[in-house]
Formats: C-alpha cells, sequence, structure tokens
C-alpha cells in the first residue's frame, strides 16, 4: 500500500451487520486529500452506513476506519475531523444561520472576533452574505442546504462527508448546487465524499467514484474509467445506459445467449457480459453488426435516441439518425475496441 | 379545518334552495351546537363564581360579620397591606423553590426515560401512578413520614416545600418527558459532528429545544404551588401562613378581604401566563 499520510479516509475492510444482517461487507477504499469522492449506489445499498461509520455515528462490526492515516476506532464522533452535511441539512432551528454556522467554532473555541469573521466569509462563500440574521424555518431548502455547507466547510475539516445533499432540492436548484459544490470544493482545498444514488450527478463532480451494491463495492474509478470501462455487470447497468449481451466466451468471440455472434477484443472464456454504450454504435458499421427494427426515434437537438428491437431484445443507439423512422429496418454495429466485456 | 370549511369556500351558493343545503353553514350550526356545553360549562363554573368573588372584594360587613352589598375599598386595602404582601412573596418564594426543585428533578429523569426504549411506557406510568391515590392522602403519607424522621416539630416551610415537590413533580416530568422526545436525534448527531461534546450539545441543543417543555412545566407547578392549601395546612407551621391557608383563615373571619385576597392571586397567575404565551409566541420552535 502507499504511504497512509497520503489519504485522508481508508476504509480497510469494513463490515457493518445489524441483526447479522451485512449491510456493509468488508469494503476497502481510500480517498487522496483534496479528492472529490463520491459513493454512488441505489437506496439501501449500504453507503449511508459506511458514511455514519466515517463520521462516528456507527461503529463498524468489522475492519479499520482511518483517518488521515490514524485508526479512530472508539473515537467518538466529537473527536473526529469530519464534517457531514446532512441529508435534511439538520439546521439547528433555535440559533440564526450565523450561529449555526458560528457553532462547530464555538466549539473548538475560536475568539469571537474570529468567528464573526469567518462565519461571514462562509456565508459569502455560498452566496448568503445578507441571511446571517435569519432564522433556518424562514429559508428555502436550497437555501438551507446551503446554510448546512457553510456550516460543515467553515471549520476546515479534514473531510467533509455530503449526504445525498441535493435530493430533495428540484432538478433545476439540483443543476445549480452541482455547479456551486464543485466550486466550493475547488476553492476550498477540502477532501468530498460525496454520497449519492444519482449516476449523473457522481460522473459529472467527481475525481473518483466507488460504486457500490447491496454492501459491497463494486468498482473504484475515474468516471471516465467506470463509465467506458465498467467492472462488474451492475456498474454497467447502473451507471449510463448500456446495451448488454449475455453470451459465453470462447476465446475472441462471445456466443450470445440470443444467438449472436459478436467479436471480442481480449480472448478469454467463461460466461460474460459485453457492453456497448449507445453512443458507441454505429449505423452499418462496425466489425460487430445486429440487424434491428426502429421502434422509436427520440429527438433531441444535436443527438436523438433510437430505439430499436431485435427478437425482444432492445437496443439503444444515440447519435445523428439521419432520417431513420420507426418501423426502418437498420444494422448498428461496433467495433470491438470500443465494448467492454464483464463477468 | 373541516371539510365544511372547504366546501363553503369553493362553492358560492346560486339560489336560496342551494343555500339552505349549504354544507358550510349546516356545519357552523353543528359547530356552534358542539360548542354550548363547554361553554355553558365556562360560565357557570369559571366567568360566574370570578365575578361573584370580584363582586365580594368590594362588600363591606354587617355587625355580625357577613358581607353586605357595597361599593367600598376596605377589603383591597387589607389584601395589598404590607402584611399580606409579605405573605404573598413568601408564597411565590415557596413556589418558586418547589419548581426549581422539580426543574432539577424531573430532568434527568425525563431525560432517562426519553431515552429508555421498550420500557418508556413502564416507566411513565409510574411517574403517573401515584396520582391513583388521593392528594391529601399523599399529603398525609408525607406528613407521617416526616414526623417519623424529623419528630412532631417538623412543620416548617421546608417540610412544605418537600410536599410541594413530591405532590407537583409529575406535572414537571410529562411535558419535560414530551420535549424532551421531540428533539430530533440528527440535530444531537450534527452537534456532535460539529465537535461538541455530550455535555456541550445538552447544554446547547438538547437545553434550548425543550424550553418550550421547560416554560410549560415550570407554570404547570408553580401555579398550584403559589396558591396550595392542603400541603401548607398539613406541613406548614401555623406561624407561617402561605397565601393559600390565609385565604382560608380569612374566609371564616372576613369574606371580602378573603375574596380581595384571592383575586390578587388570580391576577399574579394571569400575569405569569401572560408572559408564558408571550414568549412561547416569539419563541417560534414552538
Amino acid at each position: 500500500m502507499e504511504d497512509l499520510t497520503e489519504f485522508d479516509v481508508v476504509l480497510d475492510g469494513v463490515g457493518k451487520a445489524f441483526d447479522g444482517h451485512r449491510v456493509v461487507d468488508r469494503v476497502s477504499l481510500s480517498v487522496r486529500r483534496g479528492e472529490f469522492f463520491s459513493l454512488l449506489g441505489p437506496s439501501g445499498c449500504g453507503k449511508s452506513t459506511l458514511l455514519r461509520i466515517v463520521c462516528g455515528f456507527d461503529e463498524p462490526t468489522e475492519g479499520r476506519v482511518l483517518l488521515a492515516g490514524s485508526d479512530v476506532a472508539g473515537v467518538p464522533a466529537h473527536r473526529r475531523d469530519v464534517n457531514l452535511v446532512f441529508q435534511n441539512y439538520a439546521l439547528f432551528p433555535h440559533l440564526s444561520v450565523a450561529d449555526n454556522v458560528a457553532f462547530g467554532l464555538r466549539m473548538q473555541g475560536v475568539a469571537g472576533d474570529e468567528i464573526e469573521r469567518r462565519v461571514r466569509a462562509a456565508l459569502e462563500m455560498v452566496r448568503l452574505g445578507a441571511y446571517g440574521g435569519r432564522a433556518p424555518a424562514s429559508l428555502s431548502g436550497g437555501e438551507q442546504q446551503r446554510v448546512a455547507i457553510a456550516r460543515a466547510l467553515v471549520t476546515r475539516p479534514r473531510v467533509v462527508m455530503l449526504d445525498e445533499p441535493l435530493g430533495a432540492l428540484d432538478l433545476k436548484l439540483r443543476r445549480g448546487m452541482q455547479e456551486e459544490l464543485k466550486r466550493l470544493q475547488r476553492e476550498s482545498g477540502l477532501t468530498f465524499v460525496y454520497v449519492t444514488h444519482d449516476q449523473e450527478e457522481a460522473l459529472s463532480m467527481s475525481d473518483r467514484i466507488a460504486v457500490m451494491s447491496k454492501g459491497r463495492l463494486e468498482q473504484v474509478g475515474a468516471p471516465r474509467e467506470i463509465y467506458e470501462r465498467p467492472a462488474t455487470r451492475f456498474a454497467a447497468e447502473f451507471i449510463g445506459t448500456a446495451n448488454l449481451f449475455d453470451g459465453t466466451a470462447e476465446g475472441a468471440s462471445v456466443r450470445t445467449d440470443d444467438g449472436l455472434s459478436l467479436a471480442i477484443a481480449d480472448p478469454r472464456s467463461g460466461r460474460v457480459t459485453v457492453v456497448v454504450r449507445p453512443e458507441k454504435l454505429r449505423l452499418g458499421a462496425g466489425k460487430n453488426a445486429v440487424d434491428a427494427t426502429v421502434s422509436e426515434v427520440l429527438y433531441a437537438g444535436a443527438t436523438s435516441t433510437v430505439i430499436l428491437h431485435r427478437d425482444g431484445r432492445k437496443l439503444v443507439y444515440v447519435g445523428a439518425p439521419d432520417g431513420l423512422k420507426s418501423g426502418d429496418k437498420a444494422s448498428v454495429g461496433w467495433d470491438p475496441a470500443d465494448a467492454a466485456v464483464v463477468a | 379545518m373541516g371539510p365544511g370549511r372547504r366546501g363553503g369556500r369553493g362553492v358560492r351558493p346560486a339560489s336560496a334552495e342551494q343555500e339552505r343545503r349549504d354544507p358550510a353553514r349546516a356545519s357552523a350550526g353543528y359547530r356552534l351546537a358542539a360548542l354550548w356545553p363547554p361553554l355553558a360549562w365556562m360560565l357557570a363554573f369559571v366567568a360566574a363564581p370570578t365575578l361573584i368573588i370580584a363582586a365580594y372584594s368590594f362588600f363591606t360587613r354587617d355587625d355580625l360579620g357577613r358581607p353586605a352589598p357595597a361599593f367600598v375599598l376596605d377589603a383591597w386595602r387589607s389584601a395589598l397591606s404590607r402584611d399580606h404582601l409579605a405573605l404573598f412573596w413568601r408564597s411565590a418564594w415557596v413556589a418558586a423553590v418547589s419548581t426549581a426543585l422539580c426543574l432539577a428533578i424531573a430532568y434527568p429523569v425525563a431525560y432517562f426515560i426519553a431515552g429508555g426504549g421498550r420500557w418508556k411506557n413502564a416507566l411513565l406510568a409510574l411517574v403517573v401512578l401515584p396520582f391513583w391515590t388521593n392528594f391529601l392522602a399523599r399529603t398525609t403519607a408525607m406528613q407521617m413520614i416526616l414526623v417519623r424522621v424529623l419528630g412532631p416539630e417538623f412543620h416548617s416551610p421546608a417540610a412544605v416545600i418537600a410536599g410541594l415537590v413530591y405532590s407537583y413533580l409529575p406535572f414537571m416530568v410529562l411535558p419535560l418527558y414530551v420535549s424532551i422526545e421531540k428533539v430530533p436525534k440528527r440535530l444531537l448527531e450534527a452537534a456532535a459532528d460539529l465537535g461538541a461534546s455530550p455535555a456541550r450539545s445538552f447544554w446547547s441543543v438538547t437545553v434550548p429545544l425543550t424550553a418550550p417543555g421547560i416554560a410549560a412545566g415550570c407554570v404547570l407547578v408553580f401555579i398550584p404551588c403559589f396558591g396550595a392549601f392542603v400541603t401548607p395546612a398539613l406541613l406548614g407551621s401555623p406561624r407561617e401562613q402561605l397565601l393559600g391557608t390565609q385565604i382560608a383563615v380569612a374566609y371564616r373571619a372576613n369574606v371580602p378581604v378573603a375574596s380581595a385576597l384571592s383575586m390578587t392571586m388570580m391576577a399574579a397567575v394571569l400575569v405569569l401566563l401572560a408572559i408564558y404565551y408571550r414568549v412561547k409566541k416569539t419563541d417560534g420552535i414552538v
């Protein structure tokens, strides 16, 4: 393993069981300093439990958690240099916005005038400079979320954890906040661990993503790597849209369960799934070709999405369809190098 | 509110025929009918007696000492005399100390019960259990215990306070329990996450968030303690009367004075309640 001090968070075989049911199954991963790291998975995959373990609200039943290189077993939440942005903000209703943001600084015993200065700077940073005296309840959801973010960042903790922070916001607000969060992370230079079930959000914001399913780590990697080279069938299916061909590999070809013969780049054997992203498909070209019938053309400006069917199999193509319409016969293909093969 | 109200706002009656069937009107009639019994009760048993006592406080006395209709301020002069004001303050003091002790004892109890998991209901039942015994019987029991422990000369303000705390503790525990239980767990986690030790999180999050419960409990305990009669009569020293016992004594001798004293007590309580509601309203979290 590399030098541990380079990592702000290290999970080493961390597991958590409730009543004998494993919700986190021996997860090992490392988050680099200053990294925007996402934990991505469907709800119930154990990502929130993992986050609670790092924060110190839950103890793992096995494995080790290292923060800034040192084991934090038995260290209570209030002594961990980790701040959490709660899913539902968890602002203190009896304190003003400024006092909410000042809370962590007060607990650290920072001097009064410095608290005032840093709180003002933190509120400016989330564009709520004029809101210091307001009660949290008088703010909109998006504004409350920004207060929660300012409250977590103002003490400059080693790690900021964010638990689906945009989950309660509407789509337009989400887009804006995604950019905002990315900017805040870049400007502050802090390590962010971002928990989300939204794959688009994870792809667009993260330096690296850990994909989780059923308590297990499926894959850790940069967004492009995860999208283009998924390690498992789950990762391929959960992230983005994928055309999946299940079959049996023998050398450089795969015989699919519905009778297609597909060439693959790297020879292998056994049960595999060939993953082809919609934008890698080409019309009437490519070494592998599948004849299908167009059932739907969804125009979206720069590109169109074409849904094709073949013997009950659905194929998705994204590109410039050049006058295809529903009912047309079309051949879609790809080169083996453009497909990923997962076990 | 009710569905009738919504209907009344949404549907405009177009004719007299429809107006007669308007559900809003019908339900307003029902509501008035339902309101009558409590209203009549309040008038007969709260408003009327209060007015009668208020009237008595301006009466004079005939040669036999019986109250006689008049409009004089003699009783009020007596009620606001130095001696009676001293009594007033002593009662307020005893009630304040009893309330403070109740709060100090009840808060940990309520806190413990709120975190008591599946034992919650059983523990709450234990808090309420003494209510199943008659108040007089409980105070007499207290009297007997004090005789055993301190001897026959136990009568003192301290004994009164002990009796009051014993009697009114549940009035403090219950509102505190309700407000402590309502404190969202994630706010305590947020406090810990931001570096607050359990003690600091208690003082800077739990206590402020349970302020409504503290205020309600204090009002519920202070008011009956302030006007207490049975407890000081049984446990107090006869040389040191409290307002409640003094009113009882005065009633036998001088009804107008007793009435005026009752009115001052009621005024004090109303002022207290006004402050309570004012604070509660500006609080914003209740």
